[in-house]
């Protein structure tokens, strides 16, 4: 997808493939730091030992070494963690602006400080996840999903922490259906459910599974479910409750039910604009085109509101 | 006494106990490393001293890293609301031995987060200051800070408030404590009367709000309805006000 389509950052083609941004971020293996101390401690126990019964001609250069040896090596452990220390916590602020840059929708700013941070071996295994987790989020949000659907496959082969197994899974749903592979998002969705069933992810799952319903066109199972996904995400993430609200909309003007329709668009624009909406679901453009969006405050808009109309 | 001068007392009982192990075991290190250079029944002893030294200062950071690894454990409890069992485990680390004061201020600055969230705000409060008045920097100054003007806020104290807003506002915050900061600045400004000062910046607040959980947003929301009401602008009012009530589950009227 070219860069500077409407909805989509402009920095989307600095985003490398997931291949390259996942081999290329894997940490290094660690510093094997416990075993220099393990020796560091042989040679200063073995030479106390020594220099306390030995010959006291030897006596003196044993003694110098036994204090000094292990001081310089541990002085040199101790430069060296600190300095690890140091990156460690700005690698940590560094991926936590781009996360917060993200959190704000301002994908613009937050792909130029993933790249750098990808493209290198980092730190930390999590701040690698966490970085990546963007990555594919961004990937998404450019609608590259077929190598946002490949990241999501290849981290979850590679193994991600317990909470990040349900987010992922929803987003490989909703890729796999943006993808057109209805079968395997249906399965996608299966497995997610049965997450949400332990865990307390089922907004997502709502929200995947009510896309599904809107993608296979049934929109009596949309109508059915809504309220009790509206529960659901009502609990957690209430702003996605715009998308389920979005999505009732659809099902309602599918049934030629324009006033239930209109009710219903007009809760998903009171949380959303039109345009995030159809960027993200594009089958509710005809909706936008058949139901007037609810009227938005002038001072709550950071810029002057932009002519968007629905294709 | 309070009870939580007494957590701070037995804090600072138990760490000044840990700082003269530390110092202890130093002065014994030095001692029996110059004591090597001497004739060879003195240095026999100044050998094992050192070698007691070394083993008993592993054994200290092994107890350590212990305790701090069961502490460790406080904030999932706390999240998992099973809160009688995150005070057992604070109260067992914050009395015991430890040779790391920072992990112990970490241990107390939970403590105050289980006392904010059990609504014994006055402890939080205490407990808080005194993390901040700690002459080391630590990594919990922001979050103790938000706990704190969260807990004075809850006590009316609007005076202390506004000192912890003015610090918090110093900070370069992330979005998670940027979007506490602002609930807690919009329940400030509410009770002050500053309503025009809320709605300063609103296209900025709306997209923080965003990142709360629905709870957030709702109650963000809602203040930000009642401060347009205040101001008297209602079609502003009307449309938070309605955003507030539909995420909150209560029907908007559309």
């Amino acid at each position: 997808m070219s860069p500077g389509q409407p909805g989509q950052p402009s920095v989307a083609h600095l985003l490398p493939p997931p291949e390259v941004a996942l081999a290329r971020s894997r940490p290094r293996p660690p510093f094997p730091v416990a075993p220099l101390l393990m020796i560091c401690l042989a040679i200063g126990l073995g030479g106390l030992l020594l220099s306390g019964t030995g010959d006291p001609a030897s006596g003196s250069i044993v003694r110098t070494a036994v204090v000094f040896i292990p001081l310089i090596v541990l002085l040199a452990l101790s430069f060296w963690g600190g300095t690890m220390a140091r990156r460690f916590r700005d690698e940590n602020t560094f991926v936590t602006r781009v996360e917060d840059s993200a959190r704000l929708d301002h994908y613009d700013s937050a792909v130029p400080g993933l790249v750098p941070l990808l493209g290198a071996a980092m730190l930390s295994p999590l701040h690698r996840l966490r970085a990546l987790f963007v990555y594919v989020m961004a990937l998404l949000r450019c609608g590259r999903y077929e190598e946002a659907t490949r990241a999501i496959d290849q981290l979850l082969e590679e193994g991600v922490t317990s909470g990040m197994v349900p987010p992922l899974k929803a987003a490989r749903a909703y890729s796999l259906l943006r993808e057109d592979r209805l079968h395997d998002a249906d399965r996608a969705l299966t497995e997610l459910k049965r997450l949400g069933r332990d865990g307390n992810f089922s907004a997502l799952a709502a929200v995947a599974e009510a896309y599904r319903d809107v993608r296979t066109g049934n929109s009596d199972a949309i109508l059915e479910h809504h309220a009790q996904r509206c529960d659901n995400v009502r609990r957690q993430v209430g702003r996605r409750l715009a998308d389920l609200e979005a999505m009732a909309a659809w099902a309602h003007l599918r049934k030629s039910d324009l006033p239930a329709a209109q009710f219903h668009w007009s809760r998903a624009t009171l949380l959303d604009s039109p345009r995030e909406l159809v960027d993200r679901y594009p089958e509710l453009n005809a909706v936008a085109a058949a139901c007037p969006a609810r009227p938005v405050p002038p001072e709550t808009l950071e810029v002057p509101p932009q002519h968007w109309r629905p294709a | 006494m309070s009870p939580a001068s007494a957590d701070i007392a037995l804090f600072r009982r138990w760490n000044s106990l840990g700082q003269t192990v530390r110092y202890t075991l130093l002065a014994v290190l030095i001692v029996g490393s110059m004591m090597l250079w001497m004739p060879q029944g003195i240095r026999l002893v100044g050998s094992g001293l050192v070698i007691l030294a070394m083993l008993v200062y592993v054994a200290l950071w092994m107890l350590t890293l212990k305790s701090a690894r069961r502490a460790a454990e406080a904030p999932d409890l706390i999240a998992r609301r099973e809160y009688d069992l995150a005070e057992r485990l604070l109260r067992q680390s914050i009395g015991g031995f430890s040779l790391a004061p920072i992990n112990r201020l970490g241990e107390l600055y939970n403590l105050a987060v289980l006392r904010q969230v059990q609504s014994r705000y006055a402890e939080s409060a205490d407990l808080t200051g005194f993390i901040l008045s700690a002459r080391q920097r630590t990594p919990f100054e922001i979050p103790a800070r938000l706990v704190r003007l969260e807990a004075v806020l809850e006590l009316g104290n609007l005076a202390a408030a506004h000192a912890e807003l003015l610090r918090l506002w110093s900070f370069p915050l992330p979005v998670n404590e940027s979007g506490r900061l602002l609930l807690a600045a919009l329940r400030y400004e509410a009770a002050v009367g500053a309503h025009e000062h809320s709605l300063a910046g609103l296209p900025a607040k709306l997209k923080l709000a965003q990142t709360l959980g629905a709870e957030g947003y709702a109650k963000a929301h809602a203040h930000l309805a009642s401060a347009a009401r205040n101001s008297n602008r209602p079609d502003l009012a009307r449309w938070l006000q309605d955003r507030s009530d539909l995420v909150a589950g209560t029907t908007p009227t559309l």
